[in-house]
């Protein structure tokens, strides 16, 4: 398919946990093994608990950091390789918007000249040109002229997280990670910035890489679906069948997790396992990361790792059990 | 927080803060004091008269330089103004009754150069002539203190700015970069704190040629330690947080993010780490100057004064305590500043 933005082949990024030069080296795998495809135009949603690498996925995507291991392709082309002058590129092409949108702006500046800032590094048009494109973007943002005067703590976090979307995309970009950029907002607010996210995907044709833990979210966005556990992608369907026939063990119960109207209308897994309450106390086995707290584990699951397969089309699970 | 203060920058905020700390405004006052005195030295403490009227018309004798005759009318050579002053109780305003000159002279406050030897005058206690004494060769020790504020503010200054870029360039460099380069900064930091920095200066000074310069060059290349550790410690924390990461999205390049964004919001601790590292040069200059390793001799200053007295000590006090006291008033009026803007900056105090 050649409509691919990102494709991944077998990424993986590990921390080294403690550095000393007598203790023993011990590394905490934040993304393992990942290979992905996000095509042209589509919200890609990645859903999983914290901790389990979303976030560090978004940042290998955009070589915010290098992975361990594996490779990124960006329109075909390999991210790890780029000279300076395609990295520039590349840095136009692709952009983030972070979940706190006060950590996320420079607090001694005002946010018109945040917003301005991508035009100035990439040396964007004259000082008036760049003010209209810097006018355009936060009308349609909904930011008023006398808000781009203001420092990011005189504004409210809904409009903090307007400035960093219209930071984002002065520079139209084609490819934007969301790193969860709803977390830090009120509901209302949320509301607000979902339907200007789905807007400017329209306007822009962008494509999505929305990192979420809130499966309604993402359920209401997203086209594809990706789960996330400890690192893995551990199941990955469009989404309506994602939703309709959940594989995985993990996926159930996280689909499980979302509160309903009414107990009623729960339907898919029935319990859930004391097992798998205890996330964080159990070491994690050799074979399959998720069988310490698999309600429907095998013999074999604590030594052979699973590889994903596509078991309906466009439905890929990392379970040997199904 | 936000409606009552209104638009206010953090300059704004830190400032109505220390406003508000009476200690602190005391220590900035005698800061701007002496800095007053350092800049006004030679209008407050000069052998000529600011301003002339003689045979009805006016003269700066003040403005003129030396050898340099005054207008051909009246021709007195720079030295003879010194001789009116010894005629009379000197104030700063003078009739002048002179065989052809008649007419009245404004005095500096303090009418002696601090070079000005007056040997009836050796050791002479405080008194209405010579407020604050004369020294050992019947120089005025007032004079000399407001030349000498010269010498503590400028090495202060100019060694801390020293410090200060040496410091930010790489204590920023190391907080930023991480990995290797950090251990590098860090290593060369703590190798200099381990050897004591008086001594190094004094073995560094003993090497050079006696200036003023080579003593702002030294303490400035010996005192960056604190103000790197401070930058690398808030490069460390702003590197992890988004904005910095989001600029590195949109293709910022290193010098970029340190210089315009990193530095900025790391500025706060290294200010303060400024105002006390001024505090700490200006003793250093003055305890170098104490041991005789200082400015050379016909350049007064305070630690220079000190020095002269400890062969006296036992009847001159006024060689110890009026030199010392200022060197004191400095370093604590630094000192509360620093800490009054430490105070002021407290992002705890914020919410």
């Amino acid at each position: 398919m050649n409509q691919d933005i990102i494709t991944t082949y077998r990424l993986s990024k590990s921390y080294e946990l403690s550095k000393g030069i007598f203790s023993k080296r011990s590394f905490i795998q934040a993304v393992n093994d990942v290979s992905i495809r996000i095509r042209k135009g589509e919200i890609c949603g990645v859903v999983g608990e914290s901790g389990c690498g979303k976030s560090t996925l978004g940042r290998l995507l955009l070589r915010l950091e290098e992975p361990t291991s594996g490779k990124v392709f960006f329109n075909g082309e390999d991210i790890s390789t780029f000279s300076n002058t395609s990295l520039r590129a590349f840095r136009r092409k692709t952009q983030i918007i972070f979940q706190d949108p006060y950590a996320s702006l420079n607090p001694r500046q005002p946010v018109g000249n945040a917003i301005e800032e991508g035009l100035l590094i990439h040396n964007i048009g004259t000082p008036v040109e760049r003010k209209e494109l810097v006018d355009e973007i936060s009308e349609i943002v909904g930011l008023s002229k006398e808000q781009l005067q203001l420092y990011p703590h005189e504004l409210s976090g809904g409009q903090r997280q307007r400035v960093c979307i219209a930071r984002a995309l002065i520079l139209r970009p084609e490819f934007v990670v969301c790193d969860e950029p709803l977390s830090a907002l009120d509901v209302s607010i949320q509301a607000q910035i979902i339907n200007l996210l789905l807007d400017l995907q329209e306007r822009y044709q962008l494509t999505y890489l929305f990192i979420s833990h809130d499966l309604s979210i993402v359920r209401h966005l997203a086209d594809r679906i990706m789960v996330m556990y400890l690192g893995y992608v551990v199941e990955e369907a469009p989404k309506e069948e994602l939703f309709s026939n959940p594989l995985h063990p993990y996926t159930q119960v996280l689909l499980s997790s979302i509160p309903v109207h009414h107990p009623s209308l729960r339907k898919g897994v029935k319990f859930v396992s004391k097992e798998l309450l205890r996330h964080g106390e159990i070491e994690p086995s050799r074979g399959c990361v998720f069988e310490p707290r698999c309600p429907i584990k095998q013999q074999r699951c604590k030594k052979d790792i699973p590889e994903p397969r596509e078991v309906f089309p466009y439905h890929y699970v990392r379970c040997i059990a199904i | 927080m936000a409606m009552k203060v209104g638009r206010r920058s953090y300059w704004g905020m830190v400032w109505s803060r220390f406003r508000r700390n009476p200690m602190a405004m005391v220590g900035l006052f005698i800061t701007c004091f002496f800095w007053a005195v350092a800049i006004f030295a030679p209008l407050l403490a000069n052998d000529r008269p600011i301003i002339a009227h003689v045979n009805g018309s006016f003269m700066f004798p003040l403005f003129y330089s030396k050898g340099e005759t005054i207008k051909s009318d009246s021709s007195i050579s720079l030295d003879r103004w010194k001789s009116f002053r010894q005629y009379k109780a000197i104030s700063p305003f003078q009739r002048l009754n002179e065989k052809e000159l008649s007419g009245w002279i404004i005095w500096p406050i303090v009418p002696y150069s601090p070079t000005e030897h007056d040997l009836m005058e050796i050791l002479s206690p405080p008194s209405s002539k010579h407020w604050f004494g004369t020294d050992d060769r019947g120089r005025d020790v007032l004079s000399r203190m407001i030349y000498g504020s010269r010498v503590s503010l400028s090495v202060g200054v100019v060694a801390v700015g020293i410090a200060t870029v040496v410091g930010i360039i790489l204590g920023g460099i190391g907080g930023y970069f991480g990995g290797w380069v950090d251990a590098l900064v860090n290593r060369i930091i703590e190798i200099l704190l381990t050897i004591p920095t008086f001594f190094l200066i004094i073995a560094i000074i003993a090497f050079l040629p006696p200036s003023i310069y080579n003593i702002m060059v030294v303490i400035g290349l010996t005192g960056w330690t604190g103000i790197a550790r401070f930058v690398r410690a808030e490069f460390l924390k702003l590197k992890a947080m988004d904005f910095v990461m989001a600029l590195k999205a949109l293709g910022a390049s290193p010098v970029r993010i340190i210089f315009l964004h990193m530095l900025p919001n790391a500025m706060a601790p290294v200010l303060v780490a400024i105002v006390f590292g001024v505090a700490g040069a200006i003793l250093t200059e003055s305890g170098l100057s104490f041991l005789g390793f200082g400015v050379p001799p016909p350049t007064p200053s305070w630690g220079d004064i000190l020095s002269q007295s400890r062969d006296y000590v036992e009847f001159a006090w006024w060689l110890t305590v009026f030199p010392g006291s200022a060197i004191f008033l400095t370093i604590t009026a630094y000192n509360v500043v620093g800490e009054g803007l430490r105070d002021a900056m407290d992002p705890k105090l914020y919410r």
